[in-house]
């Protein structure tokens, strides 16, 4: 499902406070089954951003449109529903959302808010604890009693069980070990191509950026700096120190080798393989 | 939940900002107490045109404490009406079993009405210019007498600071939750009572389990860090004491001679009236 953001800019009421422009004046066009990386500083309104594509936050001008549907600041409940039936959102620490006695009756939450029937919450709720990883006795236990990465791929699967067009997720990997990390974040890759999703990923990680994303979103300051295929984005030498975007590692030690043989590739090597087969293409090793 | 105003601090720079919170505690309470001692509408008037003045004094704007009493609106209409309909006397327009509709009944639903908006508007001045740090640290001295009966006045402050402290965390983390549970589908504000209920228990869950965390690791940390209660403390905060906070309690003093003034007038009049 296509995402698309025209001229979007939100702000946030807090009591008798406004914060102004939380967001300002974003517009992008997200593809049908494109996987997309948000960065930016902390506070830069990535959350938010994500918050718009579902309705949490609505736009004070500007249309934010998913599929079909349409959001604004007039924005019907119907419609935000439908949306939030389309959109699944994945929160930051999102294990502590979870409520029910069981993990089963857990991930059933989504799927029956949803209007699905019991047989077809049942099958997502099989379905989904399966595509998380997870072993089915697991549905039977409380929730409070499983490990943190546990519990976080149970918070993943409530999302799955209401079947969503499109995925959008706030940092997944935060506060996990970084295998735990890795496991949650190829799962997601795999669903994105299994399923084909339209993915929004919010990371602090380019490493992740690299290996996952197709495209790049960043911003800063509620506004949109570029919006580009992963390659193009990290091959901006301006950009990326203008911005200061931490490199992915193999483009780090690439560049590294340049500057120590005071030369310049043509190719940018996102991930080790590319690296390690220019390095011997280019018989440097 | 970002609409609750009572509780709230909102910096500024008048008046009663400056004041010394051991003062506006002091005051506000008194006030509340003078709240029942008015015995005639002209009272009420006398009371309500000084709390307008407070409220303007402060400089935050008139709405904001209007939507401070919306919340509890139905709590004190609730009230309201109870005194309403079993205060009889006067003229009775209305009985039926033991509920009555009297003039007496509804005059005295009419004070109960301002005397709770008074006393919501009068503690939303106090929260509304007073730093709840600052608010604690005159709790702490307005209990300090209690020291001497062996109460744990310190412990029980630091446990009033600590709750204050994470009021805020826990209205964003409500937040938060209420958002998650929104994007799994949940409608807010939709359905009978019944069903509303049971919407809140997604929220409610999360909210105990992640605040008895915190509470253990608070905990935790606390001993680790060396805390140990009934010892003897300094205090960073130093409250100042000055000729403003003495003029403000002369001010309740001359409040109540009106006051008392008022409740007179009208008992002689009264009088007068009968002969
Ligand atoms: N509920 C809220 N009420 C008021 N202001 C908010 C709220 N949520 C976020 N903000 C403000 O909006 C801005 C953007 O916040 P946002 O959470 O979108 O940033 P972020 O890019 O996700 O940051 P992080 O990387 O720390 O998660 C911040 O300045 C923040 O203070
Ligand atoms: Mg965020």
């Amino acid at each position: 499902m296509q995402v698309n953001f025209r001229s979007v800019k939100a702000d946030y009421q807090l009591g008798p406070i406004r914060a102004r422009n939380i967001i300002d004046d974003v517009t992008f066009s997200l593809e049908s089954g494109s996987f997309t990386a948000v960065i930016g500083r902390t506070g830069a309104g990535k959350s938010s951003l994500l918050k718009l594509m579902n309705g949490l936050l609505l736009p004070a001008k500007g249309e934010v449109s998913i599929g079909e549907l349409e959001l604004s600041q007039q924005a019907n409940k119907k419609v935000i529903n439908q949306i939030r039936k389309r959109v699944g959102m994945v929160f930051q620490f999102p294990e502590h959302q979870l409520f029910a006695e069981t993990v089963g009756k857990d991930i059933a939450f989504g799927p029956r808010n949803f209007g699905l029937n019991e047989q077809e919450t049942k099958k997502a709720v099989q379905e989904s604890i399966r595509l998380v990883g997870l072993d089915p006795d697991i549905l039977e236990r409380s929730p409070f009693s499983l490990s943190g990465g546990q519990q976080r791929r149970v918070a993943i699967a409530g999302i799955l069980a209401t079947n969503p067009d499109v995925l959008i997720l706030d940092e997944p990997g935060a506060g996990l070990d970084p295998e735990g990390k890795q496991k949650i974040l190829t799962m997601i890759k795999t669903l994105h191509v299994q399923k084909r999703l339209t993915t929004v990923l919010v990371t602090h990680d380019m490493n992740d950026v690299a290996t996952y994303a197709d495209d790049v979103l960043l911003i800063d300051q509620g506004k949109l700096v570029c919006h580009q295929p992963v390659r193009t984005f990290f091959q901006d030498n301006h950009l990326t120190s203008a911005w200061h975007i931490d490199l992915p590692e193999p483009l780090r030690l690439q560049r590294k080798i340049e500057r120590a043989k005071n030369m310049t590739f043509k190719q940018t090597c996102l991930t080790l393989d590319e690296l390690s087969q220019m390095l011997i293409r280019e018989g440097l090793v | 939940m970002n609409k609750l105003i009572l509780g709230r601090y909102f910096p500024g720079n008048s008046v009663l900002h400056q004041l010394d919170p051991r003062a506006k505690l002091m005051a506000a309470l008194y006030f509340i107490g003078l709240l029942f001692y008015v015995e005639n509408g002209q009272g009420y008037l006398y009371l309500f045109i000084f709390t307008l003045m407070m409220m303007r004094l402060s400089r935050v704007a008139l709405m904001t404490y209007i939507r401070g009493v919306k919340p509890l609106i139905w709590l004190i209409l609730f009230a309201t009406c109870l005194r309403v309909l079993f205060t009889g006397g006067g003229t009775v327009y209305f009985n039926m079993g033991p509920f009555i509709i009297s003039s007496f009944g509804l005059l005295t639903g009419i004070y109960t009405f301002s005397r709770f908006v008074m006393i919501i508007f009068v503690s939303t001045i106090v929260t509304l210019t007073t730093k709840p740090i600052d608010l604690t640290d005159a709790i702490s001295f307005l209990l300090h007498p209690l020291k001497y009966v062996k109460i744990p006045v310190e412990d029980f402050v630091l446990m009033l600071t600590i709750a204050l402290r994470f009021i805020p965390n826990l209205l964003d983390e409500t937040q938060k939750v209420m958002d998650a549970q929104r994007a799994r589908g949940t409608v807010f504000g939709e359905g009978n009572l019944l069903q509303q209920m049971k919407k809140l228990v997604p929220i409610i869950l999360p909210l105990f389990a992640s605040s008895l965390n915190r509470a253990e690791a608070m905990a935790d940390v606390m001993e680790v860090k060396g805390y140990q209660s009934g010892k003897k403390r300094s205090s960073f905060r130093q409250l100042s004491w000055s000729r403003r906070d003495s003029l403000c309690l002369m001010g309740m003093v001359v409040l109540t001679l009106g006051l008392h003034v008022l409740n007179e007038v009208n008992v002689l009049l009264l009088i007068a009236s009968i002969y």
